[in-house]
């Protein structure tokens, strides 16, 4: 109870307060722009997170992305440009109801499903989240080894295109984070000569290159439409909504736990998250036939589970310290740098920043309904926002906060040569978030993989010694295992089939 | 700009054999099984592995796309010159913000852009300092950041 309070005390903080107001219009804003996603918003606000306390800098990033994840639908239905990629499930849907004169059924339905999703996944994130790291406290360098070994190959094996390219992603950020001195041994590491690498690739520079950078390049080479006339005019969003949650209660509680689970696995977050509840929700309708014309249920199961995998993302993000999605992964390394270790011994050391978290949660979903009004009714004119203004100040934007973080013009290089980086990789389909993964865990995986090697004297059997090492080590050797398992399995049927 | 596959994997393995040989150097104390250059060297093996692997991939699909296939954009100057100025802008922040200061430097940049974006002159000049006024008032004066000022140090 005193935890709680402590908590309170943090976040009723005014400084917290305006902090969390402040991210609040920041997320709907960027949010709202297509083409600029919620890591995008994320990315662009750790650095000015980088200047506060790790209440105010976590509450910044968690109100940021819940807005930024529920604006995303704005110009889904208006415009059928999914704002962020956590909406592109449901666009045609919402623009279908749009063009119908039900707009202010879909994006109501989508804010008031959002704030209930967003609820839903941070209770189950405070409900298990202790239990969880009460287990894990358990763990050795062995669990903790597999443990992030099995976050990476999830984020691999959830990768869109190819899974080949997953891996390399994930090894070239590992790669990177070997860069400086070593965790274990002291030696600097390919830091090339510069100084500015021996306490490794600055990585706040680095995630502004790999997530704004190289999207404002791939602006530059898009070719450019002019944005079509916006009609923006609704009635009362809020009307008929209550009707909708009774209607649609099993689907909006399924697209919630289905929302917080994608969102708890390594790798899957939002986007994923929306893509799977919109096919189960069309699956499990009585309805099944409307879907695509303009039906409002996919909303809101899909607008309820995108919300909610921002919450699960944070279980594995602090009981084990594996980040559930890039968001998270940023949200790590934030914490990492204010000299927070997240992992099980957070829940003991420092719990009042824990529970702080958890209100900031719920203080920014809550705010979500009046900040997310405010969007809609404002809609016309924040969709009028010109790009070719918007992308030159966002770029000095980014300038200014890779400099800001050791005040040195190298945070502008490093930026720049990770942005043309990731540029390059994404075009040719290798996922980006793989990367930032393996370069926020890779000094936990390489400390944790060494230390277990000495203590087991070299064998790989020491890895399976301990029962909860062991099981982990299974699962992630069969998930490797899995395409070679199911082509033999398919071969046996086929040859089976033919006999 | 698409590469094949092969070619993404025959950089890789090059990469990946730099890494191995540069890991290699690394010096391992005395009675230490697993130096600072077993992390890396693993690494640079699976990464080989994986390159392996984009090259037979690539080379399979090779019929199909040809080595190097470009986005429309940058079939033409325009989207050249777009990645030009970003890259110019970044780089030219890094060696001109000492001597220019921030404020010219940063309204350089942004004008500069939103020129070859085609807003018009007066606005875009208009914008550019105005954006680098603001992002100074929160970062130097509001966040502390030191940045230069150039020219204009002690006149503000």
């Amino acid at each position: 109870m005193e935890t709680i309070l402590a908590a309170f005390a943090l976040i009723l903080d005014p400084q917290v307060l305006w902090v969390i107001l402040a991210s609040a219009f920041f997320g709907m804003f960027v949010g709202s722009m297509p083409g600029l996603s919620a890591t995008m918003a994320t990315a662009l606000l750790v650095p000015v997170t980088f200047f506060m306390g790790p209440v105010p800098a976590i509450a910044a990033i968690v109100t940021t992305t819940a807005m930024a994840i529920f604006a995303g639908d704005i110009p889904g239905c208006f415009l059928r440009i999914p704002g962020t990629p956590a909406s592109a499930a449901y666009t045609d849907e919402a623009y279908m109801m749009t063009r119908q004169g039900k707009g202010e059924m879909a994006l109501g339905a989508a804010l008031v499903f959002s704030v209930i999703g967003g609820v839903f996944g941070t209770i189950v994130l405070m409900s298990f989240a202790p239990a969880l790291a009460d287990f894990a406290l358990r763990f050795s360098s062995f669990e903790y080894f597999w443990m992030a070994l099995l976050g990476l190959t999830c984020a691999v094996i959830i990768s869109p295109q190819s899974q080949l390219k997953g891996i390399v992603s994930l090894i070239l950020g590992l790669m990177i984070s070997c860069i400086g001195i070593g965790v274990a041994t002291g030696y600097p590491r390919f830091t090339f000569g510069y100084f500015e690498l021996t306490g490794g690739v600055p990585l706040i520079p680095a995630l502004v290159g790999m997530f704004a950078v190289s999207e404002i390049l791939r602006y530059v080479v898009a070719p450019r439409l002019a944005a079509p006339p916006v009609q923006t005019r609704l009635g009362n969003i809020f009307t008929g909504q209550l009707g909708l949650i009774r209607t649609y209660r099993k689907g909006l509680l399924r697209g919630s736990v289905i929302g917080t689970l994608i969102g708890a696995m390594p790798g899957a977050g939002a986007d994923i998250a929306a893509w799977v509840s919109y096919a189960t929700s069309k699956k499990f309708s009585r309805q099944p036939e409307k879907f695509g014309t303009g039906h409002v249920e996919g909303i809101v199961e899909a607008g309820a589970a995108n919300n909610a995998a921002l919450g699960g993302a944070w279980i594995p993000a602090l009981v084990f310290g594996i980040p559930g999605d890039s968001i998270t992964a940023i949200a790590i390394g934030v914490l990492f740098m204010k000299g927070v270790n997240p992992g099980p011994t957070i829940f003991m050391n420092n719990p009042e920043l824990l529970y702080a978290v958890f209100l900031s949660f719920i203080l920014a979903n809550l705010l979500m309904l009046p900040v997310g009004w405010l969007a809609i009714k404002s809609a016309g004119r924040l969709l009028s926002v010109r790009r070719e203004i918007l992308m030159p100040i966002i770029l000095l934007f980014c300038i200014v906060g890779a400099f800001a973080t050791n005040n040195t013009v190298f945070g502008v290089t490093t930026m720049l040569v990770m942005g043309v980086i990731a540029y390059l990789l994404e075009e040719n389909g290798f996922p980006v978030a793989p990367i930032i993964l393996g370069l926020v865990l890779g000094s936990m995986v390489e400390e944790n993989f060494i230390s277990s090697m000495q203590k087991a004297d070299g064998s790989i059997l020491g890895f399976f010694s301990r029962p909860i090492a062991g099981t982990l080590g299974a699962v992630t050797v069969l998930i490797w295992l899995s395409p070679l398992l199911l082509w033999l399995w398919r071969r046996r049927r086929a040859a089976g089939a033919s006999a | 700009m698409r590469f094949n596959d092969a070619v993404f994997g025959a950089v890789l393995i090059a990469f990946a054999a730099y890494v191995f040989i540069a890991a290699s150097g690394f010096p391992t104390a005395a009675g230490v099984a697993y130096g600072p250059g077993f992390f890396p060297r693993l690494l640079a093996c699976l990464l080989a592995v994986c390159g392996l692997g984009l090259v037979a991939n690539g080379l399979r699909g090779l019929s199909a796309g040809g080595w190097v296939s470009l986005s429309p954009a940058l079939r033409e100057p325009q989207g050249w010159f777009g990645i030009a100025i970003v890259l110019g802008a970044l780089l030219g922040y890094s060696w001109l913000d000492d001597v220019l200061g921030y404020h010219l430097t940063a309204t350089l940049v942004v004008s500069g852009f939103m020129l070859f974006l085609r807003v018009r002159p007066l606005p875009a000049l208009a914008l550019g300092l105005a954006a680098a006024i603001l992002t100074y008032l929160v970062f130097a004066r509001f966040l502390l950041v030191p940045l230069p000022l150039g020219p204009l140090t002690g006149l503000i």
